[in-house]
């Protein structure tokens, strides 16, 4: 049996939740999917348009741009967040590496959940806006040492 | 002329007939009413010889105005509207009621005179009591199309009144003119009441208001503080206008107590003079002064009656000086001038006065005219009455000393209105340079045209056009319209040419055909579909046969815009030629087909398409669904809004079909309140709450206010969520209990939470410490809401910013601004709540002594309610588990009864 306080413990290591509070974050847990792969199986296209989020739960899966390996990813680890918020194409296929098992949010049941929980955009909105800013700072820091 | 021909003629719509002949009613009775009063308290105060006592008159009207002012001001925050309109007309009724019985007072010209100051305060509040019930029941479109029949109506019935106080004076008396104003306003009452029945939403709920409201009724002295120059020249000037008011008032009476004696004899007389006068007045609106309006700068027209009374004034001086007997010339003069001031100042002078806010912000505009209305009449009216109590100080109190007085002031008031005017024009220039007007509400006079739009329009910028075109283009010439959407129509750019084209269609200029013909092949497809729907609205049924061969070489999107004009514009000839084969494919068995079906009907957006809709909104698959609730937002037909709700309580698509039912606006409240009653569960039940939310309208606010105390803690953040949202304040004592309640609530919960994390559990478990604080962070963006609901989101707003700041000054300022402006109880409610944080943990335990040290989960249950979230029940229950403490026995009944997935999960796994 799934655990929806597990659930919540592992969307805290998504970027994106990091800073929302866990109660905000059981309404997200309740639209969670789970899914599992076999060994080999390519879930995601490069090219295609997102409509998914993936948290890996157990298993290894490998980010690739057709042989050329990006990177590996383990338990906990993120797949596609922004997807979350706008359809963009994947700019990478990703593999399962052993037997895996994901966490997976649709995109349209996320968008159902925000109108529902308008303080959850908020949330989301204030979050990314520090990033903004943090990127910002980032890219002042970089000029100032060129 | 048949029934539809009349609304036609009159402007009216169907469903608008009963409110406003009711209105029309109410509003007709009411001026009887007060034509009536009028006449009979002047003619009892001339005939009592009471004219001497004007100047206390004036100064007790002007201080009884700012009370009263202020009293309806407070209760109109705290009654619904259909009680406040009510206790209005039952004071005036009063009133009449007891002015009837004056004549068994023994010093019946004192009591007359504080009658008289009476009927000043009355005729504010009768004023007052009909823009306030018109301005709920109308919006600002009605309002332009009905209000000149009312204010006719209005018009004829003062007139009736005034020429039928001769005959009642005649064969009954003087007294029996105020029984007859009691009748008139009791049935203005009646009609009152027909009205609030009709429209219960709009009466009935609570009067809501933001901060500008609390600004409008705040102290009358703030006119000393305001810092808007424009605002204070203005205020200054609306000012000098009740002061010459009242100096012409008091010279006029004067004169007519010299000249007449008897009851009678004064009720003819002012019986004849004022129905002439209204007739003037009436005449002259419907014909001159639009015309005025259109030809004059708004600067140019407040001038006008200054001017008049100037050149009157002078000449009432001059008879003064230089005639020997100047008796009638005297009454002749003041008489005009009183008969000039009444028709000037009504039909012109305050209209274009009130104008002169438009190109304010909403905020400065409300000041404005709560500075001209509320503000200046009562303050007006006592200097009038301390000028001539200082005259009668010094023994200067003559007739000669009040008409030097008028003149000076009326010197005064052309030196502000120059000032104005001149101000006005440059608040406007420069307005339209920054295209900081976004709205028609500005009517310009040729003369404004000439003068600030070409200097604006000089530059050939699109953009600067467009602007143009779009503030200022029903007032200009034809030919300067056409050039201008011609120089926009040949514009590259797609996002101009979409605004022109709204634009052609908005004006009607059927010049524009070819240029909509020649756009119809954009390749930019919105531009080329609303050059498509411009040339089919031109061509009509001519349309069929123009673009047939484009239709049939099209695909797609292009083909479907081409085939919704023609079945939009080209009626019984475009519904022959493509209806059939769109209802064709509305039941086709190809899903792209039904897909396209419901596109085109959306695109075409008639209401006839209701059947073919209702079908596809039930279609088996999701995306026709999809496309057929888009294409319920154009049609709007209200048979849809219940397959809309079944969408919504499906689940699937319930965010589009939501989005949907709310663009319906007030066809879509009865069904809500329908479904709201049946028993959803409460999943279902908020999301049909939230559709609520997103009416923002009096009716579907009231919803939201009675779920206030829902006792489903989700429900009643929906609940509260939707009216803070809706950027409402409420008011009235039933929402402030509410209010109070969920104060209370929330100051209890906040208790709780805090001796959470002093209690060891938390001390151990980080989880459980960080879920409790930010669970408090939870809990400050609600009490803030809550208070938001009663002081406005205004405020909140402000407050929430400045805590967000990582400024410490800015959130010290929030906590003061919640300081001054909360009440002293909500503050102690409010303020712990926002200011916590680690470091105040420790003064709150000093302040709680008697805090229980051993707290735990049952502490989150005080009182049978539940003052946590489900995650945070939910881990409590997991840290028991993993500590193997056992659960009280009697907690395990209430975890069960909040149906929690999550919390059922970690109590089954336990057990």
């Amino acid at each position: 049996m799934e655990f929806l306080i597990d659930k919540v413990f592992s969307l805290k290591a998504v970027s994106v939740f990091e800073k929302l509070p866990e109660a905000s974050l059981l309404d997200v847990a309740r639209i969670m999917d789970y899914d599992e792969f076999k060994k080999g199986v390519e879930f995601i296209r490069k090219g295609e348009m997102a409509g998914e989020m993936y948290i890996v739960k157990s298993g290894e899966v490998k980010v690739h741009d057709g042989e050329h390996l990006l990177a590996k990813l383990g338990p906990g680890e993120i797949v596609g967040e922004l997807a979350l918020l706008t359809p963009i194409p994947r700019t990478a296929s990703v593999s399962a590496l052993s037997d895996v098992v994901v966490y997976k949010i649709g995109r349209e049941h996320f968008l159902d959940l925000l109108y529902e929980k308008p303080e959850l955009m908020n949330e989301i909105i204030e979050v990314l806006i520090q990033r903004i800013i943090a990127l910002n700072d980032e890219i002042k820091k970089l000029k100032s040492g060129q | 002329m048949t029934y539809s021909g009349v609304l036609r003629f009159f402007q009216i719509k169907g469903a608008e007939v009963p409110t406003f002949l009711n209105m029309l009613g109410h509003s007709f009775f009411n001026a009887l009413a007060i034509a009536f009063s009028f006449t009979a308290i002047n003619v009892l105060l001339v005939e009592m010889n009471g004219i001497e006592n004007l100047p206390y008159i004036y100064l007790l009207g002007g201080f009884l105005m700012l009370i009263t002012g202020r009293i309806y001001s407070s209760l109109e925050s705290s009654l619904p509207p259909q009680r406040l309109f009510t206790l209005v007309l039952l004071f005036c009724m009063g009133w009449a009621i007891v002015a009837r019985s004056a004549d068994l007072v023994q010093n019946t010209l004192l009591f007359v005179s504080f009658l008289y100051a009476l009927y000043l305060v009355i005729y504010q509040l009768s004023n007052l009591e009909f823009w306030g019930v018109a301005s709920l029941l109308y919006d600002v479109r009605q309002s332009k199309r009905l209000f000149g029949m009312l204010t006719t109506g209005e018009s004829v019935a003062k007139i009736l009144g005034y020429m039928a106080t001769p005959l009642i004076v005649t064969w009954f008396s003087v007294y029996d003119l105020f029984l007859c104003a009691a009748v008139a306003f009791l049935i203005s009452l009646f009609f009152f009441y027909r009205l609030a029945r009709l429209n219960k939403e709009g009466l009935k709920v609570a009067h809501h208001h933001d901060e500008d409201h609390e600004k409008k009724s705040g102290s009358w002295l703030s006119v000393f503080r305001i810092s808007d120059p424009f605002l204070r020249i203005t205020g200054l000037f609306a000012l000098l206008a009740v002061l010459v008011y009242y100096f012409v008032h008091y010279t006029f009476l004067n004169r007519v107590e010299v000249h007449f004696r008897e009851a009678e004899e004064l009720a003819y007389f002012f019986g004849l003079f004022f129905s002439f006068g209204t007739f003037l007045n009436l005449a002259n609106r419907l014909l001159v002064f639009n015309r005025l309006f259109k030809m004059l700068r708004i600067g140019n027209m407040i001038l006008i009656l200054p001017a008049f009374l100037a050149a009157f004034t002078l000449a009432g001086l001059v008879g003064m000086v230089f005639i020997e007997d100047p008796l009638y010339y005297m009454l002749w003069v003041f008489g005009l001038i009183m008969l000039f001031d009444e028709i000037l100042r009504s039909s012109l002078h305050l209209p274009s006065f009130f104008v002169l806010f438009q190109p304010l912000s909403k905020h400065k505009r409300l000041e404005g005219h709560t500075l001209a209305k509320g503000r200046m009449e009562p303050l007006g009216m006592l200097m009038a009455g301390g000028v001539m109590l200082a005259l009668i100080w010094f023994g200067v109190f003559t007739i000669q000393s009040i008409i030097v007085c008028l003149a000076v002031a009326v010197i005064l008031w052309i030196l502000i209105g120059v000032k104005v005017s001149g101000m006005y024009g440059e608040l406007v220039r420069f307005m339209l340079k920054n295209r900081l007007l976004t709205s028609r509400n500005l009517d310009f006079s040729k003369e404004e045209l000439g003068a600030i739009g070409g200097e604006v329009s000089a530059s050939t910028d699109p953009v600067n056009l467009l602007y143009r075109l779009k503030v200022m283009g029903p007032s200009l010439p034809d030919q300067e319209r056409k050039d201008m959407l011609v120089r926009l129509l040949s514009d590259e750019n797609p996002l101009i040419l979409k605004e022109a084209l709204a634009l052609a269609g908005e004006f009607r200029d059927e010049r524009m055909v070819p240029y909509a013909r020649e756009l119809a092949a954009h390749e930019n497809l919105e531009v080329s579909s609303k050059a498509v729907f411009l040339l089919c609205s031109f061509l009509e049924d001519d349309a069929v046969e123009e673009l047939e061969e484009d239709i049939r070489q099209s695909t797609g999107e292009r083909k479907e815009q081409l085939v919704a004009a023609v079945l939009k514009y080209s009626g019984i000839v475009g519904a022959t030629t493509y209806g059939s084969a769109l209802m064709g494919k509305a039941r086709s068995g190809t899903i792209e087909d039904r897909i396209t079906a419901a596109r085109v009907i959306g695109l075409v957006g008639l209401r006839d398409y209701y059947h073919p809709l209702a079908k596809l909104l039930r279609d088996s698959d999701r995306e026709v669904r999809r496309a057929a609730i888009a294409a319920t937002a154009t049609v709007k037909n209200e048979k849809l809004i219940p397959i809309l709700f079944e969408i919504v309580i499906s689940g699937d698509l319930f965010r589009e079909a939501s989005r949907a039912i709310a663009s319906f606006g007030k066809e879509a409240i009865p069904h809500l309140v329908m479904e709201l009653k049946k028993s959803y569960d409460n999943r279902i039940h908020q999301r049909l709450l939230k559709i609520a939310g997103h009416i923002h309208l009096p009716g579907s606010l009231r919803m939201l206010v009675s779920e206030l105390l829902a006792t489903d803690p989700g429900t009643r953040s929906v609940a509260i969520s939707g009216i803070y949202y809706s950027g409402e304040s409420i008011s009235g004592a039933e929402v402030r209990d509410k209010v109070d309640h969920l104060l209370d609530l929330e100051s209890r919960y906040f208790d709780v939470l805090v001796a959470q994390l002093l209690y060891s559990l938390a001390e151990d478990d980080d989880r459980l410490r960080r879920s409790l604080l930010s669970e408090l962070d939870l809990q400050r963006d609600r009490v803030l809401k809550i208070a938001g609901l009663w002081y406005g989101r205004k405020l909140i707003q402000r407050v929430s910013d400045n805590l967000r700041s990582a400024d410490r000054n800015l959130a010290v300022n929030a906590i003061e601004l919640l300081e001054n402006r909360l009440v002293r109880r909500d503050a102690a409610r409010v303020i712990p709540v926002v200011e916590f944080s680690l470091e105040t943990l420790y003064d709150w335990k000093k302040s709680h002594h008697n805090y229980k040290k051993d707290q735990g989960i049952e502490a989150l249950f005080p009182n049978g309610c539940v003052c946590a979230s489900e995650w945070l029940i939910a881990l409590m229950v997991r840290i028991y588990r993993e500590r193997d403490i056992e659960l009280p026995r009697d907690i395990i009944p209430r975890l069960e009864e909040i149906e929690s997935e999550a919390v059922m999960a970690e109590l089954n796994a336990k057990n």
